[in-house]
């Protein structure tokens, strides 16, 4: 290239000038429609969809017969073709004279007229990567031919053929160059067909589920088909090899595909039942007859399959579900998968119910057989015969109950019954830190650790004072009956033990108490012989002050003083006087420790 | 990239809005192409609308392969050949040989000093014929035996034309200098 137009090239290559706005709302005015589905609202429904496309076809059939000739979709025919001498009619309507003007004046390129579903949008479309058109190109001007579009000429024809599936489009000229028209092709991607393959088919007859009529098939000698439900079945004269053709016919074109089905002899091996189950809980064995090296897969819808020896099984089946219960047999030959099944209606359970009563402190061991249909059904326990719905005292040990049913099936089923219970209420105690109370230590034997019905109660002379297991019990007296209760289900026991002494003393009491009222040690009480009199008691503050005096045993300090005051936390003093059978005083005294929290 | 495959995408299925965007976008590139094929801006609006009704219908055959860009100019180009043909301005007569021959170098000068608006006018004011080579040779980047094709002349007539258009406008620069 010269200088001169590489500069004229870079100046002008790529020149940007924007158009006058008019001609952008002049141009909007014609833009192609809106696809007519596109814009309906999809709740408007069918009516208007119908509605529509009856006046799409109408439209359509208008453009067909009365306008401008260019977007007929019309085939091309051959009258028409010869009564052109000159042009090249691609889009020929015999009908309208007015046709090679129209040509002349309009260089249509694009005739989507009406959009089949196909995918078709030209008068010539084609399946094929080919198309042959009835013009010899030879005789007109090529103007423009889209890429990937390919021109084969001979003597005979015309053929057009495309890279790859879509709308090519080609402009012709007449030798004086001064009339032109285009044509557009459709090369339409192959419509979804079948998945059709090379099939290998054990036996005579196969089916492929297909929505085809037979006549879809070209089938060969020694082949027949015919339509069962929706599928199609095959089905062969002899075991041989045979090709099939199947076609598919639309208005592009027509589509085959051939597949080759061989039929081979297939023996699914003769099933023998050697045991089946005829008793409750039974197993059932089975033998195929095959050869040892054969290929065989044995399962069952509920239970589990365990081989035995060369092609013999045995089938333990799941008795909880009562459901028939399906053995599969699957036999691989060669390709082919033979299936057979076999059914096993599983016996029932014998009608019956085992009630056992395990012994109670106050009841024995029994046993009893619950039947609606007890005539049909014995019983042995042990061996021995025993009676239904009678309740049979039993001793602890091992027992064997046997139900035999009408079919002589016996079921065995294995229980023991326990010793009587012996549960047996104890206890050791200890004398507390404070003297005037024993902590506990429960010691009943017939408990298990986590045994929750187990009820305690303590006494402590003859007061129902706890029902810990294990309490730390106030002693009232200087001596004292503690009694501890038991409870389990059904049994009860319990132990006593009197004479507890908190101390040998004739006057004892604590040095500590603690006026809370949480029950605990909220009182100071003095606890005398029961031989002396004349008692009496006084309790001083640290500085000497009498704050709290009082002359009956049974009487106590409850931390208050000079009527409803409270006494701090301290230290006290305290002082005790009674006399004995002699007439001596006897004093003691001491301190007592108020703690209050 | 992307956004103008959605672009087109969208104009397959007929958005005006699409339309509109795609209008706007490629309409000045295109209407450069126009200007230089046409002999007056109005015959170059007529070029464009007929270029963008061919493209909007011609849309959905697009398959993405190569420049959506060279595809649109592609229609536009051929658009505007069709067009003239349809005027009969196709005359690849042959224009009075009878201009003054410049030097290539005086040429390069006067060109590089001016604007495309100035160049475009000269080339508008071409012989229709002289024009349509000298744009598909030049500018397009097209090569004689294409031009030769597209526009149903011979491949000698073309080289002819284009040289003679050349000189023609090399003319034309200069006596406007």
């Amino acid at each position: 290239m010269k200088q001169f137009d590489k500069h004229i090239q870079d100046k002008m290559h790529g020149m940007e000038v924007t158009p006058p706005p008019k001609l952008k709302a002049n141009l909007q005015q014609h833009y192609p429609k809106q696809s007519f589905l596109q814009t309906i609202n999809p709740f408007v429904g069918g009516i208007a969809i119908v509605a529509a496309i009856s006046l799409l076809v109408f439209l359509a059939l208008q453009i067909t017969n009365n306008t401008n000739p260019a977007y007929s979709p019309k085939p091309l025919n051959t009258e028409a073709y010869q009564t052109t001498d000159n042009a090249p009619i691609i889009n020929p309507n015999t009908t309208n004279k007015a046709n090679s003007t129209q040509l002349e004046e309009s260089p249509v390129i694009a005739d989507n007229a009406e959009e089949k579903q196909t995918g078709c949008k030209s008068t010539y479309c084609t399946y094929q990567s080919q198309i042959e058109i009835p013009i010899d190109i030879k005789k007109y001007k090529l103007l423009f031919i889209d890429d990937g579009l390919t021109i084969h000429t001979n003597k005979q024809n015309t053929k057009l053929e495309a890279d790859t599936p879509g709308d090519y489009l080609l402009i012709l000229a007449s030798k004086s160059g001064n009339r032109l028209d285009t044509m557009m092709i459709s090369f339409v991607a192959q419509p979804e067909m079948p998945d059709l393959k090379d099939t290998l088919v054990c036996g005579l007859e196969f089916s492929i589920n297909l929505v085809a009529h037979p006549g879809d098939f070209r089938l060969p000698d020694g082949l027949s088909i015919k339509k069962s439900g929706t599928d199609l079945s095959i089905m062969a004269e002899q075991y041989s090899k045979y090709e099939l053709v199947y076609s598919q016919t639309d208005e592009i074109g027509t589509f085959t595909i051939g597949f080759i089905v061989e039929f081979i002899p297939a023996n699914m091996p003769e099933v023998e039942i050697v045991k089946a189950p005829r008793c409750y809980l039974d197993n059932a064995v089975i033998q195929l007859d095959i050869e040892q090296n054969q290929k065989i897969d044995v399962s069952l819808s509920n239970g589990s399959v365990e081989r035995i020896e060369n092609h013999a099984y045995r089938l333990n089946f799941d008795y909880e579900n009562s459901d028939p219960i399906y053995c599969y047999i699957t036999h691989y030959q060669k390709d082919c998968e033979l299936h057979d099944t076999l059914l096993f209606e599983l016996p029932e359970k014998p009608d019956y119910n085992m009630v056992i009563n395990q012994p109670t402190c106050n009841q024995e061991a029994s046993l009893r057989i619950e039947s609606a249909n007890s005539n049909r059904l014995n019983a042995f326990l042990n061996q021995e015969k025993i009676e239904l719905q009678k309740i049979i005292p039993l001793n602890p040990g091992d027992y064997q109950l046997q139900i035999v049913d009408k079919n002589a099936c016996i079921i065995t089923e294995q229980f023991s019954i326990g010793e009587q219970n012996d549960l047996q209420a104890d206890f050791e105690f200890q004398t507390a830190l404070d003297g005037m109370s024993v902590r506990m230590t429960n010691k009943t034997k017939g408990i298990d650790e986590f045994n929750n019905d187990v009820q305690y109660q303590w006494y402590v002379n003859g007061e129902l004072v706890s029902t810990l297991k294990a309490p730390t019990l106030d002693l009232t007296q200087i001596s004292n009956t503690i009694r501890l209760h038991v409870t389990k289900a059904y049994c009860e026991d319990e132990m006593i033990v009197s004479d507890i002494q908190p101390d040998k003393a004739l006057i004892r009491c604590a040095n500590f108490f603690t006026p809370n009222g949480d029950g605990q040690f909220d009182e100071f009480k003095v606890l005398v012989d029961p031989s002396l009199t004349g008692f009496q008691g006084k309790i001083f503050s640290r500085a000497g002050q009498l704050i709290y005096e009082w002359s009956d045993v049974n009487d106590t300090w409850n931390g208050k003083f000079a009527g409803n005051q409270d006494a701090a936390e301290g230290v006290y003093f305290y002082a005790i006087q009674a006399v004995d059978t002699t007439g001596q005083v006897i004093e003691k005294r001491g301190t007592i420790q108020l703690i209050r929290d | 990239m992307k956004e103008e495959k959605q672009l087109v995408k969208q104009c397959k299925k007929h958005s005006h809005k699409a339309f509109d965007r795609l209008y706007d976008a490629y309409s000045p590139v295109l209407f450069g192409i126009c200007l230089r094929y046409a002999r007056d801006a109005s015959s170059a609006e007529d070029i464009l609308q007929e270029a963008f009704l061919t493209i909007f219908n011609k849309i959905e055959g697009y398959r993405f392969e190569g420049s959506f860009e060279g595809w649109l100019k592609r229609i536009t180009v051929n658009t505007a050949i069709n067009y003239l043909r349809k005027q009969n301005r196709y005359s690849f007569s042959s224009l009075d040989d009878g201009y003054h021959e410049y030097s290539a170098a005086e040429a390069d000068n006067i060109v590089s000093g001016m604007s495309e608006q100035e160049i475009l006018q000269h080339i508008q004011t071409l012989p229709d014929g002289y024009r349509t080579v000298f744009n598909l040779f030049v500018i397009e980047g097209y090569k004689h035996v294409e031009i030769a094709k597209m526009l149903n002349i011979t491949e000698s007539t073309s080289r002819t034309q284009f040289a003679k258009a050349r000189k023609a406008l090399q003319n034309k620069l200069m006596q406007n200098k």
